[in-house]
């Protein structure tokens, strides 16, 4: 896979989501570095993009359909049908080489709550980076900030709020590492 | 063959180290699951370099017959 730039924990700002869409357009193209016409263009394709992977029967045409939406993805992967993967910050999921999502998967890279939480929650994006070989089950949740190890694997249903290590198996709710497996595997 | 025991009780955290004699079938005993199978495989590939198939273990009957394919791949 190609050497990639992994995303860092980046502040979102508030705005008000109930004003007219051009003001939001505005505030979400400034918190990205975007203009705003470039901005509703991507979201527009992205949407599009997004919709038609979460339904296509095909992985490799779901594979390209999210390359193009921007999530870094490498080669021989799979990802089923259902999958949400961050349609806000698609840029900082990272997919390397040989990874396994099964169907129903929902990767997000951000939390974005009111201000009121301000001293509870901060408001960013944060990467999310699933290593070489992991394998993620049926309708497992992965959390902003979260890195799944080297062939790893995520049990089904599991909600991943904290980093899984290589070679461990990772189930629950709340989750726990239940397994090490390091001996077997051919390497 | 007694310290294969020891490390094969290790494995289980529920169930009293006095159950495993080479006779026991590990299989019927409640706390048996697929991951506890994956521990011993683990165990087994790391403590005596042999490499165990699933389908091999699940084959096993007693521990005893477990520590004879072990023996017999060495």
């Amino acid at each position: 896979m190609k050497e990639y730039k992994v995303q860092e924990w980046t502040k979102i700002p508030y705005f008000n989501h109930d004003k007219k869409l051009t003001k939001t357009i505005q505030c979400s193209s400034q918190s990205r570095g975007l203009s705003p016409l470039a901005f509703a263009w991507r979201k527009l394709r992205n949407t599009i993009l997004y919709k038609r992977a979460f339904m296509c029967p095909l992985n490799g045409w779901r594979v390209k359909m999210h390359r193009k939406r921007g999530v870094t993805i490498g080669d021989n992967v799979y990802i089923g049908m259902r999958c949400v993967l961050d349609n806000a910050y698609p840029e900082y999921l990272h997919i390397e080489d040989n990874v396994s999502l099964a169907g129903g998967v929902t990767l997000i890279a951000h939390a974005n709550p009111y201000p009121h939480f301000q001293n509870i929650v901060e408001s960013a994006a944060a990467p999310i980076v699933i290593k070489t070989g992991a394998w993620v089950g049926e309708n497992a949740t992965i959390l902003r900030g979260v890195t799944i190890g080297e062939n790893a694997i995520v049990s089904a249903g599991t909600i991943v709020d904290k980093d899984v290590p290589d070679y461990s198996m990772a189930k629950g709710n709340p989750m726990k590492i239940v397994a090490e497996y390091s001996a077997l595997m051919d390497n | 063959m007694e310290e294969f025991i020891k490390n094969f009780a290790n494995q289980w955290d529920e169930t009293e180290p006095e159950v495993f004699t080479p006779e026991c079938a590990f299989h019927e005993l409640e706390e048996w699951s697929s991951l506890t199978g994956l521990a011993i495989l683990n165990m087994v590939a790391k403590k005596y370099g042999v490499k165990i198939a699933p389908m091999e273990l699940k084959n096993c009957v007693t521990i005893a017959d477990l520590y004879n394919l072990i023996q017999s791949k060495q």
